[in-house]
């Protein structure tokens, strides 16, 4: 017994897990408290009404307006012009310009990836507007560009999707 | 915790969370935060209950048109009556109508060989859901097409002249009366009429109470060629 | 609370919440204490996916807009809506048409819940849409929150196609070629072009039943399950990340200021 004992699992000192304490709870334990209220009723009460001003605006929107159905599908007539949903517009609008495997795939495609990848190309850690000055611009004009070919497609682009005004006709279809 | 003990707005804030302008309303019985709690309460379960109504009215299947409703079927010209003896399926004088799950009984008044005679003729075809056409005097019955045994969809017979149940043998005459076999009664027929010349059946009303005949009931002949299975 | 118990409704009420069913559901009182007001943010599997405090910067309307909150309602309604259409509707080209013709005209509320489905899809598109600006604008994609912001690019992915494949089920003119000229797009997409188009389309050329089925079977079940989940992923993060980023912080000028002022203050004490 007097020299070394055999290291065996018995007499190793055995550890567990039994909580894992994050490191801001225990270090920063003056951490500024928040100007905070509770979730009921006050975020509760705004949803709420959120959803009833919702529901009523989209019931009095449906019994007004009827939901558009066209003519039963015709394989062999293609209306002129023959508009995609209006989110696709402003594809369907670059279409006008470039080839489809540009304007069609990689365009939309890339547009993604990107708006994907923003948050790790944005390396930016400051929030303010002020300190965001490029990447609100990009995006921006990005932003406008898409709301401004969204437009030019759904408003301005008739039979054989030549440049019509709204004034003298709009092939807009919902 | 008791609302009627004297608090500062701050101490009531802290202890019940509720504001201090609610624990003044409170005093007066009703506070406005009850009202207020009820009538969204309120407006929820009539929101809640109108929807129900909408939803289950919606799910309702609309039944106009489908069986079971006023069916109208094709014109009048479109069936050709016959004589008793000469009846042939889908060509004349018996006609089967898959929409109104029927045969179209149209019968000529003069191939017509009634047992019974005068206003016990009469009678007996109206208990019988028989339809005069007073324009040419031809006769009309609309008869449902399911055996009264245990429902098997009965046949018409050219070569009997009658319907021949395959499952039990039931034997009916044209006009549906029961002829022979197991079949505790005459086959069932639904009220029909005409309407700017369309023959309509009303699948929603059937008389299933025409009893087998006896010699003061019987309208009809019954067919002299034989019927084997 | 005795002496509150004055009318009918008050005893009603009482009653009701007192007995041992009301109990058995709620197991806390009504949430006017802080303690039920924790209880029911944290007993309630509905209203568990918020915290029991918000901070009232990131909560004010004026802040959010409740565009996310709509577009999660939206989908809701889309759901419901949804449903009930599909009791109605055979996704077969001979007949599917006119079972849309049927829910106009003979299905009682048919047209009215057609319209909301279709209503609220165009309403849901733009509020995504809306959403992801209002996001971007408050920088609130930045860590830790990029992972959900990529959630949300996928989200509004899911989005933009359950519209889409919702649009040629009625079988009009306006689908049907909306969908040609789409699925026609997907084969120019480069090296697998043409299975693309034909995995789409179900067929090589044109659209047709098989491109039916598939719109409708991604429509109703596919992409709804898909954006669930990822609704499920995009709410669970918001919370682990640290809830609603809140407006946006000072920037650096402005803190480098009120850091200058507070200098000048500490030596204005020492002088």
């Amino acid at each position: 017994m007097a020299t070394t004992e055999p290291r065996t699992a018995a007499t190793q000192k055995r550890y567990r897990t039994l909580a894992v304490v994050k490191q801001e709870a225990i270090t920063r334990v003056e951490r500024q408290l928040e100007d905070s209220v509770f979730v009921w009723p006050h975020l509760l009460v705004r949803e709420f009404l959120s959803a009833v001003l919702m529901t009523v605006v989209l019931t009095i929107t449906s019994i007004v307006i009827d939901a558009p159905l066209e003519a039963h599908s015709n394989p062999n007539l293609t209306p002129n012009p023959a508009k995609a949903p209006w989110y696709f517009l402003g594809l369907q609008e670059q279409l006008h310009y470039f080839p489809p495997t540009v304007a069609g795939v990689l365009l939309p495609g890339f547009v993604l990836v990107a708006l994907a990848l923003l948050p790790y190309v944005d390396r930016n850690p400051s929030r303010a507007f002020e300190d965001r000055k490029l990447s609100i611009t990009l995006f921006t004009i990005f932003a406008i560009y898409f709301a401004v070919t969204v437009l030019a497609g759904s408003f301005f682009r008739g039979s054989g999707w030549v440049w019509v005004w709204p004034w003298q006709h709009i092939y807009f279809n919902l | 915790m008791s609302i009627d003990t004297k608090r500062t707005p701050q101490e009531y804030e802290v202890l019940s969370g509720g504001g201090a302008e609610s624990a003044e309303v409170a005093r007066r019985g009703l506070s406005r935060r009850q009202l207020l709690r009820r009538a969204t309460g309120l407006g929820v379960a009539l929101a809640a209950t109108s929807g129900t109504y909408a939803a289950l009215t919606m799910f309702y299947p609309n039944l106009a048109g489908q069986f079971g409703s006023i069916i109208q079927l094709k014109a009048k010209t479109a069936y050709k009556p016959a004589a008793q003896k000469d009846f042939l399926i889908d060509e004349q004088g018996m006609f089967y109508e898959p929409l109104a799950k029927s045969y179209i009984m149209h019968l000529t008044a003069a191939g017509a060989q009634f047992l019974l005679s005068g206003v016990t003729l009469t009678n007996q075809q109206d208990a019988e859901n028989w339809l005069k056409d007073d324009a040419d005097g031809t006769y009309w019955l609309a008869l449902y097409q399911v055996c009264v045994h245990l429902g098997c969809k009965v046949p018409f017979r050219n070569d009997c002249v009658s319907f021949k149940c395959p499952c039990h043998g039931s034997h009916y005459n044209i006009d549906g009366e029961y002829l022979d076999g197991p079949a505790p009664r005459s086959l069932d027929r639904f009220v029909m009429f005409f309407s700017s010349g369309n023959v309509m059946v009303n699948t929603g009303k059937l008389n299933q109470t025409v009893q087998r005949p006896d010699t003061s009931t019987r309208i009809l002949a019954v067919p002299t060629v034989a019927c084997h299975a | 609370m005795s002496t509150m118990n004055r009318g009918l409704l008050d005893k009603a009420s009482a009653a009701i919440t007192q007995s041992q069913i009301w109990r058995s559901i709620f197991r806390h009182g009504y949430p006017d204490t802080p303690l039920n007001q924790s209880l029911v943010m944290m007993g309630n599997v509905f209203l568990h996916l918020h915290p029991v405090k918000v901070s009232r910067k990131a909560m004010k309307i004026t802040y959010t807009w409740c565009l996310g909150g709509m577009s999660f309602f939206l989908f809701l309604v889309l759901t419901i809506t949804g449903v009930f259409l599909m009791f109605y509707f055979v996704p077969e080209q001979r007949v599917a048409y006119t079972d849309i013709e049927q829910i106009k005209s003979a299905v009682a509320f048919g047209n009215l819940v057609r319209n909301m489905h279709r209503w609220a899809a165009h309403l849901m598109v733009v509020t995504v849409t809306l959403h992801m600006i209002r996001v971007f604008y408050h920088g609130a994609y930045k860590p830790p929150r990029e992972f959900n912001w990529v959630v949300g690019v996928v989200l509004f992915l899911t989005t933009l196609l359950l519209s889409f494949t919702g649009y040629l089920l009625p079988w009009d003119q306006i689908g049907y070629w909306a969908i040609t000229v789409g699925s026609n797009m997907a084969s120019y997409a480069p090296l697998l072009g043409v299975q693309a188009h034909n995995a789409l389309a179900g067929q090589s050329v044109g659209v047709g039943q098989p491109t039916l089925i598939r719109f409708y079977t991604l429509h109703v079940i596919a992409l709804p399950l898909v954006g669930a989940i990822l609704m499920a992923v995009h709410f669970w993060r918001i919370r682990k990340d640290g809830g609603e980023a809140g407006p946006p912080p000072p920037s650096r000028r402005e803190l480098e200021q009120a850091r200058a002022q507070q200098d000048v203050a500490a030596v204005g004490s020492l002088n």
